[in-house]
């Protein structure tokens, strides 16, 4: 029994943690949003550099910490905000490699892994228009069919890909609805592939919220310990003070949470699917309310856009939807519970 | 990560299970009666208290010459006593502020006289305590106590007044913080005493809840008298002994023995039963919203509790997150009784009854009796706005 990382990945969150700082400096996200959200090409090839789209790509032994690993880097992502679509290339990839014909999936492997292609993923159906991380930037849509388990591979940088309406909302993930073009690349039913993907995709986007979510508390608690009004600063208030411990109050136990849910998809254990989907729905929750505490205890520096918050506050925007509403996961758990039905009675106490 | 237990872990598992049925019957009448009792008053609770320490499990942290089972420091054995003791309706480590409170306070600050007197009868629950800390004038700012303790000769003369003293009608003893250095700074003119209470200078009166029970007291002192020899630790560092008591205090509040997710699952269970229109709470996407909410807290808090247990058992801290936990717990706590509520027809007006902490309620009664107990919940042991301060201030690190 030990309910903690590995040595190993408080290394890679470590590394990350430095990498992400030095590079996605609040100078260089801005620069970013003044540029429109465009994805920096040469800056996504640097990031490939640290192995982070190979995260889930490659199947490996059952019980290997394959969610949990790409979990704790999907932590460090959400921690600094960092733009482009890292989440869903991870995605992407963990389908791809796990394609049973080997056709073209080695070259998208290396091509995604390297950085030198740029994936987005979605759920979706054949032929319906799906909102897709990213989609201007990216060169490979995945599609997967939750319901019958059906994964496509579309090129969107080809002729007759119909690009919808944009959600420009969060410019570090941009996304549009996009009518891929017929036919795909690639469409493969692949089995008992389709719950772990929605599993795993739950489990990461958790984790970029958790991320943050815990660095809007960091940067409320800094404002509010050197920010000086009354000749104090304003962190000694009772009135703030509390605020800020009730912020780190919802979202400090969330850690184990996401931590599980992760485990539980990387050993099989039976309630893995429950946790994550529990997950996504309470920590996403808690990111977008936790960003919107932290612009009110900034005050009216927090509601400029020069500052720093309201791109935490629009990624907790993005993650609480995609890529399905919280709404729809507290149903989807209800669901499930209601149809277990009650329990013979003595037998939950 | 690693959720497995070791062969020795699933061994020691499997005892405990062997050690509850073989004791099947008391265990049974044990979970029953301490619904409406305190279970170290419980008449066969010491007999059963007795067993538990013998096997290992009750007292692992105290030495046997004090009657305890004298136990290596192991995190991950005391999660599976947890687990396994609150599966049965037990708790995790013999009960009430003498074996709670006082005896580990004693064992680090005690000199050895006071040892081997106090702990021995304390661990075989012959002795019951109460805790002298709280007055009408220092609650939350306890520092500003002023019940005084005046040497004459080789004894205390004790006055002033204590209150909120749960079980001060049933203890034999109280451990009393008491205002020994007038003139010294407000920390450091404080002296921990033990006080006999069957004496004619103590007098205990006792207070009715909004629950209908009398769990607490005001207890007076007037000339009650104290040997010297129970002052523990030194004169006027009581306040630093009085904390170590407040920590054991808060960290068994905190504990997670999976009772949340029980009382959760319960609530499940009442959502989806049909009431006398066929309608079911469930249905309700704002019910079913809050009782995800709650499984989910239920759940982050039992993983939070792993996650504390594990990095202490590698001898690392987890500060910020040990601190959180009674802000943490109380506040599921009151949430699962509101949600409760939330779905609760003219049962809300049952009298509350036969709820206790730890247990997942059986009836109306007692549902209401847990709506009402966990308001007491965010008070004692420390407020919630108390343990907001504490968690803003040591944990976060914001400016006092």
């Amino acid at each position: 029994m030990k309910f903690d990382l590995s040595d190993e990945q408080k290394q890679m969150a470590e590394t990350l943690d430095r990498y992400f700082a030095a590079v996605w400096d609040s100078q260089r996200l801005h620069a970013h949003l003044a540029g429109g959200g465009v994805l920096d090409r040469a800056g996504w090839r640097k990031m490939s550099e640290l192995g982070l789209f190979y995260m889930v790509s490659e199947p490996t032994q059952p019980g290997d910490p394959l969610a949990l690993d790409a979990a704790v880097c999907a932590e460090q992502v959400g921690r600094h905000a960092v733009p482009g679509p890292v989440v869903p290339q991870m995605l992407a990839m963990a389908a791809i490699g796990r394609l049973q014909s080997a056709g073209h999936r080695d070259t998208w492997l290396a091509a995604l892994g390297s950085g030198d292609a740029v994936a987005s993923f979605a759920f979706g159906k054949a032929g319906a228009p799906v909102l897709a991380p990213c989609a201007r930037d990216a060169d490979l849509l995945v599609i997967v069919d939750l319901a019958d388990g059906h994964i496509w591979v579309h090129d969107l940088k080809r002729d007759g890909v119909a690009f919808g309406a944009d959600r420009n909302l969060d410019l570090t993930r941009r996304a549009s609805v996009v009518a891929p073009a017929d036919p795909p690349l690639h469409a493969e039913h692949v089995p008992g592939l389709r719950g772990w993907l929605r599993d795993l995709s739950r489990v990461l986007v958790a984790a970029d919220a958790f991320g943050g979510a815990s660095r809007c508390v960091e940067m409320a608690t800094d404002y509010a310990s050197s920010r000086q009004q009354f000749g104090q600063p304003i962190g000694r208030f009772q009135g703030l003070k509390f605020q800020i411990a009730d912020m780190a109050v919802e979202v400090e136990p969330w850690r184990a949470l996401w931590w599980y849910a992760a485990h539980a998809i990387d050993v099989g254990r039976p309630d893995a699917s429950r946790m994550a989907c529990l997950a996504k729905a309470v920590i996403t929750e808690s990111y977008a309310s936790v960003g919107r505490r932290t612009v009110e205890v900034f005050g009216g520096i927090g509601f400029t856009w020069d500052a720093d918050v309201h791109i935490f506050l629009k990624r907790a925007m993005f993650d609480l939807v995609w890529p399905q509403t919280a709404h729809a996961l507290y149903a989807e758990a209800a669901e499930e519970r209601a149809l277990a039905g009650i329990p013979v009675a003595g037998q939950t106490a | 990560m690693d959720m497995t237990f070791s062969a020795e872990y699933e061994a020691l598992r499997s005892e405990i299970h062997a050690f509850l049925g073989d004791n099947a019957e008391l265990v049974a009448e044990l979970s029953d009666q301490s619904r409406t009792s305190g279970l170290q008053y419980v008449p066969r609770f010491p007999e059963f208290a007795a067993l538990a320490v013998a096997a290992g499990y009750y007292g692992r942290n105290m030495p046997r010459r004090y009657g305890g089972a004298e136990r290596p420091y192991d995190a991950i054995a005391a999660l599976i006593i947890r687990e396994e003791f609150g599966q049965a309706g037990l708790p995790d480590a013999l009960p009430g502020m003498g074996p709670r409170l006082l005896a580990p306070t004693l064992l680090a600050h005690g000199n050895d006289w006071q040892k081997e007197v106090f702990l021995p009868p304390t661990m075989a629950m012959k002795l019951h305590w109460c805790q002298g800390y709280s007055e009408p004038e220092a609650g939350s700012d306890l520092a500003s106590l002023c019940t005084r303790a005046e040497l004459d000769g080789d004894e205390w003369v004790i006055n002033g007044q204590k209150v909120w003293t749960t079980g001060a009608q049933h203890a034999d003893y109280m451990f009393c913080l008491c205002r020994t250095e007038p003139g010294a700074l407000r920390h450091e003119g404080i002296s921990y005493i033990i006080i006999d209470m069957k004496q004619p200078g103590v007098e205990v009166r006792p207070l009715r809840q909004l629950t209908g029970d009398s769990e607490f007291n005001e207890v007076f002192l007037t000339d009650a008298r104290a040997p010297l020899a129970h002052l523990v630790g030194q004169r006027g560092a009581g306040w630093k002994v009085a904390m170590t008591t407040l920590g054991h205090e808060r960290a068994s509040m905190g504990a997670g023995d999976g009772t949340y997710g029980r009382q959760v699952e319960a609530l499940w269970t009442r959502a989806c039963t049909p009431d006398a229109d066929g309608l079911r709470a469930i249905d309700d996407a704002g019910v079913a919203r809050d009782l995800c909410q709650l499984e989910a807290r239920a759940a982050a808090n039992q993983f939070t509790q792993y996650r504390i247990l594990s990095q202490a058992a590698a001898g690392q801290g987890t500060r910020t997150v040990s601190i959180m936990s009674k802000l943490v717990g109380s506040e599921i706590f009151q949430d699962i009784a509101r949600c409760h509520a939330q779905m609760a027809a003219t049962d809300l007006l049952e009298t509350p009854a036969g709820f206790r902490l730890g247990s997942v309620p059986g009836n109306p009664a007692a549902w209401n009796a847990l709506y009402l107990r966990s308001l007491g919940y965010a008070i004692a042991g420390g407020t919630s706005n108390i343990q907001r301060r504490l968690v803003a201030e040591r944990g976060l690190g914001l400016p006092r």
